[in-house]
């Protein structure tokens, strides 16, 4: 049986479990939260290569993605942050959906990876 | 041979617990008692996440994962309440809480979660 190994836990959650060789990452937002749609998406991509990173994998490793926007006449731009980050060789599932965020939060991601 | 797949409580639409090799799915899970607030509902809801992990033989310390869906973003503060007075502090799960309309107008929060056993 192998252990679960959690990653940063703060007062609600963890920043990334992992167990079995699959590394699961909470819901990401931007940290500059005055920033437009693409600005915010490509914030939390960095953010998401640093918790892969820690976790000892990478984005060419994401097997799915969950995208969550405000608004849907946004997506283009999540989408252009998107295009320009993703692994073109091995890109995720993944399903974007229009939900009300936090408090100036235009997008939030969630993933779930293999290990390297 | 491939793994089996062990499905709980299967009805017309779905199962509420799946279990494939050491990991558990918990299907999104809503209070039966609708006429409680958001964090009553809360209450309700991992304390029926409780009941099937500990059919699928797990508990709250092994959660991997959560999906919590409040039908108002304004409530978040209270199904946090009882979220933060019931996770296991030790091993807390990643999560994600985004608002969604839900299946019906009473229901204040829905929560799936994913488990190790």
């Amino acid at each position: 049986m192998s252990d679960i190994v959690y990653h940063t836990p703060m007062k609600k959650l963890s920043d990334a479990t992992e167990f079995n060789g699959v590394i699961y990452t909470a819901g990401q937002v931007a940290e500059d939260l005055t920033a437009g749609m693409k600005a915010q998406t490509a914030d939390v991509l960095r953010q998401i290569d640093a918790l892969l990173a820690k976790c000892g994998s990478s984005k060419s490793r994401i097997l799915s993605a969950t995208v969550y926007v405000t608004d849907m006449a946004l997506k283009p731009q999540m989408d252009e942050a998107w295009m320009a980050w993703v692994d073109q060789s091995r890109p995720p599932a993944r399903a974007t959906v229009e939900a009300r965020l936090g408090a100036n939060v235009l997008v939030e991601i969630m993933i779930t990876a293999a290990k390297a | 041979m491939s793994t089996a797949i062990k499905r709980l409580h299967p009805g017309p639409t779905l199962c509420r617990a799946v279990e494939y090799g050491n990991l558990v799915f918990i299907a999104g899970t809503t209070a039966d008692n609708k006429a409680g607030n958001c964090k009553v509902q809360t209450e309700e809801v991992l304390k029926k996440i409780d009941g099937f992990l500990a059919e699928c033989g797990t508990n709250k310390s092994k959660i991997l994962s959560a999906n919590v869906w409040v039908a108002d973003m304004s409530e978040k503060p209270l199904m946090d309440a009882a979220w933060v007075a019931w996770v296991d502090p030790n091993n807390k799960p990643v999560r994600a809480c985004v608002e969604a309309k839900l299946g019906s107008a009473e229901t204040r929060v829905e929560i799936m979660v994913t488990a190790a056993k």
